[in-house]
């Protein structure tokens, strides 16, 4: 952050950017707003070291994290919040409206086109379940009753597919179509 | 800044914690300087000692001519409420909870109270700078706040230990008392008890963890047995049983809490386990609902297997219902409306289930904050036979006036408190 710039201002410059490029990577406007709050959360944690650097440096910085967080979910099937606790931040809903808004702003609908495609190249299993959770946007406790399992393998078998269909994504991400 | 609510909300939360943080370096600096003037020499340790000694004299003399006997202390700028803090659940860290409930609490005193300055001592937090006969207003906003809802039938247990539900089954004889426990509206009546009673029902549940947990780990009790000399003390009639301490947490929290002239020898202890709770019946007056320890206060004990919790309603605000009474209106987070719907749904088809022949028997779902029960609202299957989608919010009206609508607001729109906490 410039000399004299606060963690607010920077919040204020990169929240809505940091946001969106979370929900474009989860396709979960919910997980995307945890994400978000957890990387802020380490940005605030590690704001004095910020101090003193460029705008450029800082979204760097930012996105860096932002984009760890990301591969952890996936990896995990979880969200880290080990930041956000540590703080004692409690991360405000997502009211439906904004979720609307949010997908608008990060191109969700066309990116879900797009996925529809290539979901035919999954097992039937990841298929299913981000059929339910990302194209028709279940909530997870429901994609557990209808595949029969428990909410935690419920959400292990999204973050698979997503982690397959990331690397199916790459050609686009390459062609610029999908990145930010 | 971006006008979602979202990333409004969240920043909210970064200024929170910088204003702790600038007032912890404030602080840090301040303390610091007393150590440098101390390394001055011993001449600086003498004036500063002297100087010490006319203030805590004048400090003295102050506090013993404003302070009234029993009650708070009365500072110049007001008067100030201590709070002990304990943990939520053995285990958890007293630190960080104790750093977040500040956080909350000065945003719960930020409206009504703007001067006030909420600090930590300890593991107690202080409010100093409300104005002098507030102190029942501050404790009142420092209840822990902990808002839950549940399907009461399928919960609440008859004094035999099965759930009402069960003994509404449809083809069975109703059950007297269970139906009189679904339809009386959560009230003291038929199958509600004493505390002594509730708990000891309570405690003889087997542990039934699970998710929907709204309380973790064991809660511990200790009553003086009916005639003893504590129970004298404290002015309970022949043949009751009076609570000395509890709940807690832990044994020692329990015994920590034991009034000092009470030996543990005295108490019984009983231990409620995790998956089992004890709510206070719903009172017609919020405000003036009887205490836990008062021997007129009847309980219910209900399975603690929450459908939806204070954390996923939105805006709360203090209203009135169609009759102008005083009421505590809220949305409902997409999960809570998930969960509101499907809370209903199920009330609505075990209503259905059960009534027959030509009786209704509507069956209920039941509010309860901070241990007690607000209010037991019914759904009337007929009108709702798939439940009710929570688009529109939801509101309890549980014998409110105006201003303990506006604190039970106030208590749920920044969320339940970290730790437990006890005014001194």
């Amino acid at each position: 952050m410039d000399a004299g710039e606060d963690f607010a201002s920077m919040y204020a410059r990169e929240g809505e950017s940091v946001l969106v490029f979370l929900a474009r990577r989860t396709l979960d406007v919910g997980v995307a707003a945890e994400l978000t709050a957890e990387t802020f959360a380490q940005a605030f944690g590690s704001s004095p070291r910020l101090r003193g650097r460029s705008e450029v440096e800082v979204r760097a910085w930012l996105f860096t994290v932002a984009r760890r967080q990301v591969s952890r979910y996936l990896r995990r099937a979880r969200v880290e919040r080990r930041a956000v606790e540590r703080l004692g931040i409690r991360v405000p809903p997502v009211h439906d409206d904004e979720v609307t808004a949010i997908e608008e702003r990060a191109g969700l609908a066309q990116l879900r086109t797009t996925l529809g495609g290539e979901l035919a190249q999954l097992s039937a299993e990841q298929r299913e379940a981000l059929q339910l959770r990302v194209i028709e946007e279940r909530p997870y406790e429901e994609v557990a009753r209808v595949l029969g399992v428990s909410e935690q393998a419920a959400r292990a078998r999204v973050s698979r597919g997503l982690r397959a269909l990331a690397r199916a994504l790459e050609p686009y991400r390459a062609r610029g179509e999908l990145s930010r | 800044m971006s006008e979602l609510r979202f990333l409004e909300q969240l920043g909210a939360e970064f200024e929170r914690l910088e204003a702790d943080r600038s007032a912890t370096k404030k602080r840090r600096r301040r303390d610091h300087r007393w150590v440098r003037l101390r390394q001055h020499g011993a001449a600086a340790v003498v004036i500063g000692l002297s100087l010490a000694v006319v203030v805590g004299v004048a400090a003295v003399l102050l506090a013993t001519r404003t302070r009234e006997p029993g009650g708070p202390a009365s500072a110049g700028r007001g008067a100030r409420v201590v709070f002990h803090a304990t943990a939520l659940s053995p285990g958890t860290p007293l630190g960080p909870a104790i750093e977040r409930t500040i956080g909350i609490l000065r945003l719960r005193l930020s409206s009504a109270f703007p001067g006030a300055e909420v600090s930590r001592a300890g593991s107690s937090i202080v409010v100093r700078g409300v104005p002098n006969r507030s102190r029942a207003a501050v404790i009142a906003l420092a209840a822990p706040a902990r808002l839950e809802f549940y399907d009461w039938e399928a919960n609440v247990l008859l004094p035999d230990g099965t759930t009402v539900a069960s003994a509404l089954g449809a083809g069975l004889a109703h059950n007297r008392t269970a139906l009189r426990m679904s339809q009386g509206a959560g009230t003291p009546g038929p199958g509600s008890m004493s505390l002594y009673n509730a708990v000891e029902l309570a405690s003889r549940q087997p542990a039934r963890v699970s998710a929907d947990n709204t309380r973790q780990g064991p809660q511990y009790y200790m009553f003086a047995s009916p005639d003893s000399t504590a129970c004298k003390d404290y002015g309970v009639g022949p043949g009751e049983h009076c609570l000395l301490s509890g709940p807690d947490p832990s044994l020692r929290a329990l015994y920590r809490d034991l009034p000092k002239h009470v030996r543990r020898s005295e108490g019984q202890v009983l231990v409620v386990p995790q998956g089992t709770v004890v709510l206070e019946a719903v009172s017609s007056s919020f405000s003036r609902a009887p205490q836990i320890w008062n021997s007129s206060a009847q309980f219910y004990v209900l399975r603690d297997d929450a459908a939806l919790s204070g954390n996923e309603i939105t805006n709360p605000h203090a209203a009135t219902d169609q009759a102008g009474n005083p009421d505590v209106t809220f949305g409902l987070t997409a999960k809570g409306r998930t969960q509101f719907h499907q809370l209903t749904a199920d009330v609505a088809r075990r209503g259905a289930l059960v009534s027959g022949l030509g009786q209704t028997l509507n069956e209920h779902f039941a509010v309860a904050l901070d241990q007690r029960l607000i209010t037991i609202p019914q759904i009337d299957f007929q009108q709702y036979p798939n439940g009710i989608i929570g688009s529109g919010g939801a509101d309890i009206s549980g014998g409110f006036t105006t201003q303990s609508a506006k604190t039970v607001a106030t208590l749920l729109r920044f969320g339940p408190l970290s730790v437990n906490l006890v005014a001194r």
